[in-house]
């Protein structure tokens, strides 16, 4: 028999239990939807982490995160390295800012003036400044630019030149506002979030707010970008209390996390193609006793085991087909409509051609796995008795 | 003339369990080429049976079938499926049609088995029905058609392969007294002018005047074949069960 025809018969028996069928299609429709959607949203967070992940951390950056304290001397040991071109420490500490009426909590960074411009990711530090001057002296401050203004009501919320108040857990001060840093998009190096975050000489953070004056984290710029290998164990040797890391362990790591994220949300969606699965094989079992009769008298005009076998798959593969190809049509959709919510930004689930792939092909297995017991036992029916069948 | 079935000492034994039922117990039949054969006797006698012993639809238990010269005793299912394909054309009682399918279908069902074109199969499955006298009712669904018609569209789903034989298990058994005797001139014009050898089971008496032989089956044994002239004899035989 050719390939239409177990397809078109197929079909008018898909079509005949109309109610069965669709409930069918729309079962594997919401599969695939949920399995396309968990993986895609997977998918975007991974890309969009990635992202973060190499901008935090340059190719030529090492990361050192102290698991005890961090000090000057080991700032300047590490300075002294081969390989390594500068060492930039850097300390944060959380404090309620307070100008007039308008509170937040917020971060306060100390670091070095010649340093920001390399936090900010700019030549010249000048280019950072939205408004006033990048003077970070004594008591003056610099704030980042959605702690200055308010873009919902457009109104003002802390002038240059204003002095504000930074309370601390054991320390309270005054500071003056020196200038508004421009906001980077998104968290930048070291995961500091430049627009709403306050930055003071690292000195003055000291006296005020760190008394032992060690370090929360320092980044280690190398000269060669071949060689931060080779320069992570030469840090581990001399600096033994703290996390050493570079970008490729960091994408290494966050990958094997957001590898067991997907396969979870993937198992966790996958139930539901587990339940079509069951949905199928029960329409197909009853399907399969429904006809007993008709399978019989296809016996009798010469139909095989395995044309009989594969009559009730192809029966399957229609309703699967029919459900997938919904299902694509639904996920390519909606996939630029949703979105969930995150740093500000609206994050779409990523649909990449392998989970288009992935959530085609698995439904399309699940369901001929599903259908080769009841149509095995349609096959071997003795046509006979299924003639006689009440 | 040369026998084209030939049944040698045939038994059937159904199993259930424990008991045991035989249907058959050492039948043997040769039918001639071009012959019609009516099948008689009373209810559980094994007339079924033979005849889809004959079709190759169930395995006897011991003796041998041929057709044409072939064994089909010790084919496996497939080359019986094909057998059956190439050489028998069914007719059921309960007609058995698809329900979902128009008549047309129905007939054409054989022919997508055989991997014809679909036109190619419309256009004999046409022919079927035309020979049957509904190719008017060629896209009514079985629902839609009377008994008598369903039972000949059926005859147009079993010659549309062109089998050399036909096995009718009762085709009047639902049938009312007119389409019986419709159904009955159609299997003489189609053995007649088409040369198919057609076995048929009946209780109907009146319908085997048709046949120009008729076995009689009593308690899983043939105990007579009759020819047209003995016809009479054979009713009063079968009234008095012996
Ligand atoms: N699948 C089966 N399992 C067990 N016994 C069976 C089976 N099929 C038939 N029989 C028995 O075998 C015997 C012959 O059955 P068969 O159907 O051949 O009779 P029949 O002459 O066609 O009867 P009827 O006129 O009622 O159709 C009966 O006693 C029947 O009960
Ligand atoms: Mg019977």
């Amino acid at each position: 028999m050719k390939l239409v025809d177990y397809f078109s018969l197929a079909f008018d028996g898909v079509k005949e239990r109309k109610g069965r069928s669709i409930g069918a299609v729309i079962g594997i429709v919401i599969a695939v939807v949920a399995l396309a959607l968990a993986l895609g949203i997977g998918e975007a967070f991974r890309a969009m982490f990635y992202e973060t992940l190499r901008r935090a951390f340059g190719p030529d950056i090492i990361y050192v995160m102290p698991t005890e304290h961090l000090t000057e001397s080991d700032i300047l040991i590490m300075s002294s390295l081969p390989n390594v071109e500068h060492v930039i420490p850097i300390v944060g500490q959380g404090v309620l800012l307070k100008a007039g009426t308008f509170e937040r909590s917020v971060m306060v960074y100390g670091i070095r003036a010649e340093y920001l411009k390399f936090i900010m990711g700019v030549e010249d530090l000048e280019e950072a400044i939205e408004e006033g001057s990048p003077d970070l002296v004594g008591l003056n401050i610099l704030v980042g630019e959605y702690l200055s203004y308010n873009y919902l009501t457009k109104t003002k919320l802390i002038e240059i030149g204003q002095q504000v108040i930074l309370q601390g857990v054991d320390r309270t001060t005054i500071a003056v506002v020196t200038g508004i840093l421009k906001a980077s998009s998104g968290p930048g190096v070291a995961f500091i979030n430049t627009g709403s975050s306050v930055f003071m000489d690292i000195d003055t953070f000291f006296s005020l707010f760190r008394r032992d004056m060690t370090y929360d984290l320092a980044i280690v710029k190398v000269k060669d970008v071949n060689r931060v290998e080779e320069t992570i164990e030469i840090i581990k040797a001399y600096v033994p209390q703290a996390e050493v890391f570079s970008l490729k362990f960091a994408l290494e790591q966050f990958g094997i996390f957001m590898n067991s994220v997907q396969i979870f949300l993937g198992a966790v969606s996958g139930i539901g193609l587990f339940i079509t699965g069951l949905w199928i094989f029960d329409t197909m079992t009853i399907n399969v006793v429904q006809r007993t009769r008709e399978i019989g008298v296809m016996k009798a005009l010469g139909f095989k085991k395995r044309q009989i076998m594969f009559l009730f798959l192809a029966e399957a593969l229609v309703i699967t087909i029919i459900g997938v190809a919904i299902g694509a049509v639904v996920v390519l959709g909606l996939a630029q409509v949703v979105g969930i919510p995150m740093f500000g930004a609206l994050i779409k689930p990523k649909i990449t051609p392998f989970i288009l792939l992935l959530v085609t092909l698995t439904p399309i297995a699940t369901n001929i796995v599903a259908t080769l017991a009841p149509a095995y036992r349609a096959a071997k029916l003795d046509p006979v008795e299924a003639l006689r069948y009440e | 003339m040369s026998s084209i079935i030939n049944v040698v000492n045939v038994t059937k034994v159904y199993k259930m369990g424990e008991a045991e039922v035989w249907a058959l117990k050492g039948v043997s039949l040769e039918v001639a080429d071009r012959e019609f054969i009516a099948i008689v006797g009373p209810s559980g006698s094994g007339k079924s049976t033979l005849l889809y012993v004959i079709g190759g639809l169930i395995r006897p238990t011991s003796g041998k079938v041929y057709i044409n010269g072939v064994d089909i005793t010790t084919m496996n299912d497939d080359k019986l499926s094909e057998f059956r394909h190439e050489n028998i054309g069914f007719v059921f009682q309960m007609y058995h049609l698809i329900p979902r399918m128009t008549a047309l279908k129905n007939v054409m069902l054989p022919l997508k088995l055989r991997g014809l074109s679909g036109r190619e199969a419309r256009r004999r499955a046409l022919e079927a029905l035309k020979l049957v006298g509904l190719e008017h009712r060629a896209n009514h669904r079985p629902t839609q058609l009377s008994g008598g018609e369903q039972q000949r569209v059926a005859i147009a789903r079993a010659i549309v392969t062109e089998p050399k034989i036909i096995l009718a298990d009762e085709p009047t058994g639902n049938v009312d007294r007119k389409s019986a005797l419709q159904i009955m001139d159609l299997f003489t014009r189609l053995n007649r002018e088409l040369g198919v050898t057609i076995v048929m089971v009946t209780h109907n008496l009146e319908l085997v005047r048709y046949c120009r032989k008729a076995a009689r089956l009593l308690d899983g044994r043939i105990v007579r074949i009759y020819t047209s002239s003995e016809y009479r004899k054979l009713a009063e035989d079968m009234t008095r069960g012996v």
